[in-house]
């Protein structure tokens, strides 16, 4: 080494750049380890002791002195202790009290030598690098002179797997969180700098001496968890450096935190640590009292959002942390003043450090930052578990250099996304017509409301002349339509023309459970034959016919069908599991609740569900030999969540047989066979024969063969589903033939949704042939990787035959898959299903929509006879299925029937004028009448004619019609309103043309009508006007009751299905007992 | 084995149930309903001089002032216009109101109020048209006149309002040209009236007739023997010209009036045919056919000092009218030979032929057919279509199509 400065200039007063040159000849500090004095406490940790004690072995440099103190231990940790006594592991052994960590260390920190200048503090649970004292100690040299230094701490080693960050350091909330500068469970890529930090764990903490008896310690009133953060704050108060070191990196098993350990400290360790972050706040907040409050309101909001998480646990933590943070003065005032004790700033007396210690703590926008950041964390990791992902691993896994573990495979596109694009392109493409403008529909499908209002309007206005509340599924479309931008018209388009995708997503989700539930190794979860039969399944509902026939009930089904039998058989998966270890807290309820809430959505509509709902909780109590609140939950909740609609159900017994709307659409005069059902022919709709008979009649085979097999392997699930599928064919089919009155409207129950789940059956027997791989279930006897086995069964020698058939059934599916496409796609113009505007002109249809809300006579003469209905601007839409289709009453269609019976007989009465008038009815639409209907007509007092087009005359009632109009006193005849108003200074009654109904509540400018309502006849009602004037309307009152309840029931079937909130444990949990590897 | 027999116990009992569902019978939806019953038929009768009103049973007769009219069986004395409500809507047509006077015989047709109709005027200097609101709402009437010479433009002729419960005269001469024939297109643009065109004792006797539909085919019947003057009138109201092929249908079968085969009708316009020769005092009809188009076609038929306006009628195979008693003339204007039955008798009418027949006073019916029948008087010059009774119970199937939208 050459003499540097002697060559260099010399620096004097003259030499403005002397400066430059000046060096110093000073070492470089160091910190020796002899230096350091590592303080080991021990607490019952006879399950994690030998690893850290081998990790202390191993490191690379070995502190001057290595004391472990028992503290109070009572399991086997002293004799481990003494046992490393003896090898040398540690240089001493004290015995310390078991009241808080920094009670155990005194002992040890009373008898340390004037040469330890430095302290390492350890816990049991804690594996330290090789490397990790060194790369703390020449962080420790650094220029900056650091005071307190925090390592980084990972979760426990997994083979295989690659470490995964808990902390670098710790901040803390206002409310008291813990605010660390990692997030928990990424992989730890080495790419943190050292940082100033509030503070840290005790896990691991290197402090001068010199800092240590500056400060005093710990504080005695914080034993166990946020120490260290108290320590640090101090520090940076008294303006000394404290930083975080991310080269030194030990492995930490948190036992303290997940509650591992007895401890002698408190029985509820999670509460204390609430409680020790929120007195590290009171003690420093100027109004101490008011943050108590404050404190003690997040507590409670907490205790709210785990309840609803299902996080009991932390709930009843937050629950009573809320009221012990109220009664912690004293203790908040010895730590207020052992703080006014302690040095702040520097000795001139400024701030900058306590200014330094508050940048430290996170701000405003970072408390957002974090709601946001949890927020999207939550949902992508629910999405993530809703997929039935179970990678543990995150991009930088995919795209990092090292080895991650696991088998890895190079692919551009996996199959069965590959599948499930073309099938989305596919229905996109069969839906090409009908993206326009319009409003679909179909006889099974009502046109939307007009907007979210309306939507909610049908759900919980009441229909007029019927008990109780409306169905429930209307419930679901409204909110549904605020998914869709308030757009109902959008949710039906996405539902229906979305079918058949919906269906394969859904489909590929179960399969990839059943996948991952078997453990095959020879089909991939995103493999081509888990796509190729979700892709079946989309295709088999659109050849099924269901989007070109808008049966939504049945579309519902085919969807919501896949979830739940992954929910069904996850459910029964964990009932037969032998440890719960994963499914702590509300983890346990979350398949049933699943499942619970799939079959109460489907009941909403179709009320069948309930029975199957309450079928299926008994048959799992059979099978499971147990019966649990999960069995109420899964059998009982489904029905209760429509409990309010029972009343109307109860006028309406028919009703249970059916789907939604059920009077939408006409009793066919002719029913489809059974067999026909088999071979998936609803009726209108279905695309060309040969498709539906490629399709059906190989997936017929495809089941047969799966229990052919099945059988011989001495399985039954092949048989058992496949007689399941007849059954419900069965089931279907006798449905259909019967003719049910609903509302006085004769209905044909649809067999669609059982022809669905028919299908559904066979598909998924398919799927357990194709997914059955080869895995470990082929060793003979008892196998947990194979849970459908219960008993010892022979080994399977045909495993390479199975394979084989698996293999053949999976091709031959894909080619009727592909006839079946083939055949969707040509038909996808076909059906009911249309895109239609109004038949009615526009005048007629803008009357309809003004404050005189008329009502259009539509009718039809045709050879065979007249058709009519009653239209208006709300009917149809949805939920007018429900009762009768014509005014919503027998009463009305049997009225408005005689008058288009004189229509018919071209016979009009002189005051056919006024009695159309007297229902609102403004216009008369006629289609093709005769010459005498239509002179007839014309001539008919009252009726105004117009031609419409070559074929179709439109009548339009003198007077300007209008639901509401007034009976002046004195006078017999009611006068409409013209525009739909009341005049002021009128006296009289408000007579409104609709079935009586007492809860109709009527509105005259803004001002609601009281006065008792007189029925007049079948189809009007009245009410006094007591001097009110302007824009009438009127509806019934809204069923407030039953829209609250049934939002209680799917927020408490939510909250069950949802995954539960809080802290998930990272890394293997930790053994409770030695020898736990 | 239990559970192997139970999967093949669930099995079977689930293609038994498939197959029985198979069989099973289809429950079918209730039959639509027929048409119900239709309400009572409505008419309203021009009584201007008195008379005998006779009309169908159970029917009540109102004047316009709401005043039931008493009467006894089926027939009323009247003196005024009235409004029938008929029970028996089919039948709505065929009361008729005999009213006597100085001036001649006037059987008056009693019909359902219209939005439009046509009448024919052999002469407006003569005639005049009379329009009756029998409705509880005013009227508007637009007229639209057809003279010799093509469309008679006069504003006079739009906008004439009728009062509810009243009736107005609408005096000809001042709107169309005397001495020459019109043809008065009459529509409400507001509520309905029932128009009637009457002549005057200058036109050869008091008569009045309803207003008729144009058709292709005009059958005009009722001449009697033995007549002074029969004068055709024809108007079209369409935009082109049309032929009109003229026939008399007599006793003895169809023939063509010589120099009288065919006529020209220009657009909008109407004429008067001379057919007195042509008849020669035998008992006739006259068929018409235009070779495109519509025309409207009546009789102005004089017998001494009587007159009559007879409007053209459809054949009927259901014909009923109450009237007094006269003669009834049968007419088959189709090329096949008919049979009908009147007052318990069946008669054969040959194609092209008339065939009369005295009846009495009170119901008549005339079944079978088609045939255009008219009622002539025997003693002065009045006569009255007999109309097909409407059905009122249509056979149809009424039902409630909820995919009606």
């Amino acid at each position: 080494m050459t003499d540097e400065r002697s060559a260099a200039p010399q620096a004097g007063d003259d030499d403005l750049w002397g400066w430059a040159h000046d060096r110093d000849d000073a070492p470089p500090a160091q910190v020796e380890p002899e230096q350091v004095a590592t303080v080991l406490v021990v607490h019952n940790g006879e399950g994690w002791l030998p690893r850290t004690l081998r990790a202390l072995a191993a490191l690379d440099q070995r502190p001057g002195w290595l004391v472990a103190v028992d503290a109070a231990s009572t399991d086997g940790s002293r004799a481990l202790l003494e046992q490393a006594l003896e090898e040398g592991v540690v240089d001493d052994l004290l015995t310390g009290p078991s009241s808080g960590f920094g009670d155990a260390a005194a002992p040890a920190l009373e008898v340390l030598a004037d040469h330890h200048r430095w302290i390492w503090f350890l816990h049991d649970d804690l594996e330290p690098r090789p490397d990790a004292l060194t790369a703390l100690l020449r962080a420790a040299a650094a220029q900056s002179r650091p005071d307190l230094l925090f390592p980084k701490l990972l979760a426990p080693r997994r083979r295989n797997h690659p470490d995964l960050l808990l902390e670098i350091g710790q901040s803390i909330s206002t409310g008291s969180r813990r605010v660390l500068s990692v997030e928990p469970g990424d992989i730890d890529q080495h790419q943190q700098e050292p940082t100033a930090t509030l503070g840290g764990s005790t896990a691991g903490l290197l402090i001068s001496r010199n800092a240590w008896e500056s400060l005093e310690g710990f504080d005695p009133d914080l034993p166990l968890f946020r120490d260290a953060v108290d320590l640090g704050w101090r520090a940076n108060d008294a303006g000394l450096t404290v930083v975080t070191v991310p080269e030194a990196a030990l492995h930490h098993h948190q036992v303290g935190r997940w509650g591992d350990r007895e401890s002698a400290v408190s029985d509820d360790l999670p509460l204390l640590d609430r409680l020790s972050g929120q007195r590290l706040l009171m003690a420093r907040s100027p109004r101490p009292t008011l943050t108590a409050l404050r404190l003690s309101v997040v507590s409670l909001l907490t205790a709210l959002v785990m309840l609803l998480g299902k996080n009991l646990a932390d709930a009843r933590t937050a629950w009573r942390s809320a009221g012990a943070v109220l009664r912690d003065r004293k203790v908040v005032h010895r730590m207020r003043g052992r703080r006014e004790a302690q040095p702040h700033g520097d000795e001139s007396g400024t701030s900058d450090s306590v200014s330094g210690s508050a940048a430290l703590r996170p701000g405003l926008w970072a408390r957002l930052a974090f709601l946001v950041s949890a927020g999207a964390g939550a949902f992508t990791d629910r999405y993530r578990e809703a997929r039935d992902d179970s990678s543990g691993t995150s991009l930088d896994d995919l795209t990092g250099d090292d080895f991650t573990g696991g088998r890895t495979r190079a692919r551009l596109l996996a199959p069965t996304t590959a599948l499930l694009v073309a099938l989305a392109l596919l229905t996109l493409w069969a839906a090409r017509s009908k993206l326009w403008a319009g409003s679909l529909t179909s006889p099974h499908l009502l046109p939307a409301p007009a907007g979210p209002r309306q939507a909610f309007a049908a759900w919980l206005e009441p229909a007029a002349g019927h008990p109780g509340p409306n169905a429930p599924w209307l419930g679901l479309a409204a909110l549904g339509s605020w998914l869709t931008a308030g757009m109902p018209e959008l949710l039906v388009r996405l539902v229906v023309l979305g079918a058949p995708l919906w269906a394969g997503l859904t489909f590929s989700s179960l399969a990839r459970t059943l996948v991952r539930r078997r453990g095959s190794s020879s089909v991939r979860p995103d493999g081509w034959q888990v796509g190729l039969l979700s892709a079946a399944w989309g295709v088999l509902v659109a050849v099924l016919g269901l989007v070109s026939r808008g049966s939504v009930t049945a579309i519902a089904v085919a969807v919501v069908a896949p979830l739940a039998a992954s929910a069904l058989l996850r459910w029964f998966d964990q009932d037969r599991r032998d440890s719960t270890a994963d499914l702590v807290q509300g983890e346990i309820w979350r398949a049933p609740g699943l499942l619970a809430l799939w079959l109460a959505l489907l009941g909403t509509a179709q009320p069948a569900f309930w029975l199957v709902a309450l079928v299926v909780a008994v048959v799992h109590a059979v099978a499971a030999r147990r019966f649990t609140g999960r069995t109420l939950v899964v059998g009982l909740l489904p029905a209760l969540l429509s409990a309010p609609w029972w009343w109307r159900l109860a006028a309406q017994p028919a009703r249970l047989l059916t789907a939604a709307d059920p009077t939408a659409a006409v009793a066919a005069a002719q029913a489809p066979r059974p067999l026909a059902l088999a071979a998936g022919r609803l009726g209108e709709g279905a695309p060309a024969a040969w498709a539906s008979l490629a399709v059906f009649a190989v997936l017929w085979l495809a089941a047969a063969v799966v229990a052919a097999v099945d059988w011989r392997a001495g399985r039954r699930h092949g048989a058992a589903l496949l007689g399941l599928a007849l059954a419900l064919i069965a089931l279907g089919g006798w449905l259909g033939r019967q003719v049910v009155t609903v509302d006085g409207a004769p209905v044909r129950p649809l067999p669609d949704t059982w022809v669905v789940l028919a299908m559904f059956v066979l598909l998924t027997s398919v799927l357990l042939l194709v997914t059955r791989g080869r895995n470990a279930a082929d060793r003979p006897g008892r196998d947990r990787t194979d849970p459908d086995r219960a008993e010892r069964v022979r080994p399977d020698r045909d495993r390479p035959d199975r394979d084989r058939l698996g293999l053949l059934v999976a091709i031959v599916v894909s080619a009727a898959v592909v006839a079946g496409a083939v055949g969707w796609q040509l038909a996808a113009n076909q059906g009911p299903l249309r895109l239609a505007e109004s038949q009615l002109p526009a005048h007629v249809t803008s009357v309809q929509d003004s404050p005189r809300a008329t009502r259009t006579l539509m009718v039809q003469v045709r050879p065979s006879g007249l058709t009519w209905n009653l239209t208006s601007a709300d009917s149809p839409r949805w939920g007018t299925g429900e009762q009768h289709p014509a005014g919503g009453t027998p009463e009305w269609a049997s009225t408005v029937q005689a008058l288009v019976g004189q229509i018919a007989a071209a016979t009009p009465a002189g005051d056919f004028a006024q009695q159309l008038s007297a229902l609102g009815i403004g216009h008369v639409w006629v289609n093709r009448p005769t010459t005498e209907q239509l002179t007839a007509l014309t001539n008919t007092q009252g009726l105004v004619a117009a031609p419409a087009d070559r074929d179709t005359t439109v009548f339009t009632v003198s007077g300007l019609v209008s639901r509401a109009r007034v009976l002046p006193e004195g006078q017999t005849d009611p006068v409409n309103l013209a525009a739909g108003s009341v005049d002021p200074g009128t006296t009289g009654r408000l007579v409104v043309a609709e079935t009586p109904d007492p809860r109709w509540r009527v509105e005259v400018g803004g001002q609601r009508v009281t006065g008792a309502h007189q029925q007049v006849g079948a189809t009007a009602f009245s009410v006094p006007l007591g001097g009110q004037s302007g824009t009438v309307s009127w509806a019934t009152a809204p069923s407030t009751w039953a829209g609250v309840w049934e939002g209680a029931v799917l927020l408490v079937l939510l909250v069950l299905a949802a995954p539960t909130l809080g802290r998930q444990r990272l890394g293997r949990p930790t053994a409770r007992h030695a020898g736990g590897d | 084995m239990r559970s192997k027999l139970l999967t093949l116990l669930v099995v079977l009992l689930s293609a038994v149930a498939l197959l029985g569902a198979e069989t099973s019978p289809v429950e079918r939806p209730p039959a639509a309903g027929p048409a119900q019953a239709a309400p009572p038929g409505e008419a309203g009768c021009l009584i201007l001089s008195q008379g005998q009103l006779m009309a169908p049973p159970d029917t009540t007769v109102t004047g316009l002032d709401t005043t039931v009219v008493q009467g006894g069986g089926q027939a009323f004395g009247v003196r005024a216009p009235v409004r029938l409500s008929i029970a028996d809507a089919g039948s709505s047509r065929s009361a008729t109101a005999a009213l006597g006077s100085r001036t001649g015989l006037v059987w008056a047709e009693c019909a359902a109020p219209v939005t439009q109709t046509m009448l024919q005027l052999p002469d407006p200097a003569t005639s005049d048209i009379v329009l009756l609101n029998t409705d509880g709402t005013d009227a508007v009437v637009n007229l639209t006149l057809y003279g010799a010479d093509g469309e008679v433009i006069e504003s006079g002729a739009r906008g004439l309002s009728v009062a509810r419960r009243s009736s107005r005269v609408v005096p000809m001469s001042v709107l169309a040209p005397a001495g020459e024939p019109v043809g008065v297109a009459v529509r409400t643009s507001q509520g309905r009236i029932i128009a009637t065109a009457r002549l005057s004792a200058r036109a050869g006797g008091l008569d009045q007739a309803l207003g008729l539909e144009p058709a292709q085919r005009q059958v005009v019947a009722g001449v009697p023997a033995k007549v002074t003057r029969v004068s055709l009138l024809l108007t079209n109201p369409g935009a082109e010209p049309v032929t009109a092929s003229i026939s008399i249908l007599g006793a003895r079968g169809a023939f063509t009036p010589s120099g009288q085969e065919s006529v020209e009708l220009e657009p909008m316009s109407t004429r008067a045919l001379d057919l007195t020769t042509a008849v020669n005092g035998e008992p006739a009809a006259v068929r018409v056919d235009a070779n495109r188009g519509e025309i409207a076609a009546s009789l102005h038929v004089r017998l001494g000092a009587d007159a009559a306006l007879i409007p053209a009628s459809e054949p009927s195979t259901d014909a009923l009218v109450h009237a007094p008693g006269g003669t009834l003339h049968l007419v088959n204007p189709s090329d096949d030979d008919i049979t009908v039955e009147v007052a318990g008798q069946s008669l054969s009418v040959a194609a092209g032929a008339l065939v009369t027949l005295p009846v009495r006073a009170g119901a008549n019916r005339v079944t079978g057919g088609p045939v255009v029948a008219v009622l002539v008087s025997n003693r002065g010059l009045a006569a009255r279509r007999v109309l097909q009774v409407r059905e009122t119970e249509s056979g149809a199937q009424v039902s409630n199509d909820p995919g009606l939208r």
